[in-house]
């Protein structure tokens, strides 16, 4: 009840300015709104009927609201429920549907409807204008981001940018598109809106994931034929192995290993993160044994790399037979030292090449 | 027995019959018709009726105009209107007494 009196008092105003032929003076409102909210519900038939079917009608509910204290709605019901009734006494037809708009899809409906609050949105936000063109360069780089990421291509800077010029030609002819091209580009304007945050998020985040590629090349240490080097073994010119070796380049840069790369999770954690001293001796390895199934186990010697002269031998032979016999006396001394750090993991006697 | 539809039918005779002795406004006539005794007649189908017969040719219509308020639309009969009273009326006196024999004889039968 409240609402329609709401709407009566609306109606109050309006009847009072339209100047209706049956509404001279000493109509109340609420006469007058009853009798135009009859009226608006047969808005649908010829004017001509309309004023017969409610021609003096003021007059007449003005005597019946005179009558009694009793409201109008109270007395007679909803202007709707009197005018409905009014038709059918009449034998009009009932109200049809609406006539106007043509059908309209959801789609079409609702996106029209979304553009219209679009362009409000715009005329109340001048701003919005000059920020396009931010707009358009976003959405190029975005969308090139995504289509070399979908190829599976790491997306460099130049096709970014070549992305962003693109966009930014197109956004400055956009508005002169229509058909295919305008639905192009409201894909790509919705295309580019969602993958925006996430392409941000993977070139920040990017930096963080891009060693999987880049830091091979980058990162210290040594690479031979791929691989890291997680040790290196030193033999002398006899063939003697070379405790805490260091190895430079020609540029004098220390070759240096990960001690993690030979980590076996047993004994002390490396404590340095580069050793540049070999064999490299971390947890519980001794540097020369035990690198597992899959590593080359050092012999205790190797043949010299200069076989021994004759007349060399002949020269020095009282002081050189000595390391002949260190090699010797080498072999034995084996078996007695690997026993102590780790006997399971022994494979020096079977697995020397 | 609700005698709301009972009046639908005859509506278009009751108006004529209470416009054909004197002209009336459309609560005028709705006024006299419950004055009659048919409590249950709608003011707007009376006004709807009002400009059916109107429309059909049985009436006449013109309006008065009033100083202190809004003016008033009567409605007259005419020759046709009565033509369609005296009609309409002879229908409904024979149906009426079939009717009232009908519910004598049910009344015998009780």
């Amino acid at each position: 009840m409240s609402a329609m009196t709401e709407k009566i008092t609306q109606d109050i105003e309006r009847d009072g300015a339209d100047g209706e032929p049956g509404g001279g003076g000493g109509v109340s409102a609420e006469v007058a709104a009853y009798v135009g909210l009859v009226r608006t519900a047969l808005r649908d038939l010829p004017p001509e009927d309309v004023e017969d079917l409610t021609g003096g009608l003021e007059a007449d509910l003005s005597e019946l609201a005179a009558e009694t204290e009793e409201p109008l709605i109270a007395r007679l019901g909803e202007p709707s429920a009197y005018a409905a009734e009014l038709r059918s006494a009449a034998g009009f037809p009932p109200p049809g549907p609406p006539p106007a708009e043509p059908r309209q899809s959801w789609w079409r409906r609702m996106s029209s409807g979304s553009s219209a609050r679009w362009l409000r949105w715009r005329a109340e936000h001048p701003w919005l204008e000059q920020a396009r063109p931010v707009w358009w360069v976003l959405r190029g780089a975005v969308l090139a981001y995504v289509l070399f990421a979908f190829l599976g291509a790491q997306p460099r800077l130049l096709i970014l940018v070549l992305g962003a010029v693109l966009s930014f030609w197109a956004g400055l002819h956009q508005d002169q598109w229509d058909g295919w091209r305008a639905g192009m580009r409201k894909a790509a304007n919705v295309a580019a809106a969602v993958m925006l945050l996430p392409v941000l998020a993977a070139l920040v985040g990017g930096r963080g994931s891009a060693p999987d590629y880049v830091e091979v090349v980058s990162q210290e240490g040594v690479s031979v034929e791929g691989e890291r080097p997680a040790s290196f073994f030193v033999y002398d010119a006899d063939g003697q192995r070379v405790d805490g070796a260091r190895i430079f380049t020609d540029q004098g840069t220390a070759l240096t290993v990960s001690p993690w790369d030979s980590y076996d999770g047993t004994g002390p954690e490396p404590a340095q993160s580069q050793v540049d001293t070999f064999p490299v001796v971390t947890g519980s390895l001794d540097g020369w044994n035990g690198w597992g199934p899959d590593g080359w186990t050092p012999p205790v010697a190797i043949p010299p790399a200069f076989p021994i002269d004759p007349a060399d031998e002949a020269t020095t032979d009282p002081s050189t037979g000595e390391p002949t016999e260190s090699v010797t006396a080498e072999v034995p001394e084996e078996p007695t030292s690997p026993p102590t750090p780790e006997p399971t993991t022994e494979p020096t006697g079977t697995a020397a090449p | 027995m609700d005698t709301t539809q009972l009046v639908k039918g005859v509506l278009d005779l009751a108006v004529l019959a209470v416009v054909a002795d004197e002209d009336g406004y459309g609560y005028d006539v709705v006024r006299r018709l419950r004055a009659a005794g048919l409590e249950d007649v709608g003011d707007a189908s009376v006004y709807g009726t009002l400009r059916r017969l109107y429309a059909a040719g049985a009436l006449t219509s013109y309006v008065v105009p009033s100083d202190e308020g809004p003016h008033r639309k009567y409605y007259g009969i005419n020759a046709e209107g009565r033509a369609t009273l005296e009609r309409q009326g002879k229908t409904w006196r024979s149906f009426a007494g079939v009717m009232d024999a009908l519910l004598e004889t049910a009344g015998e039968v009780a």
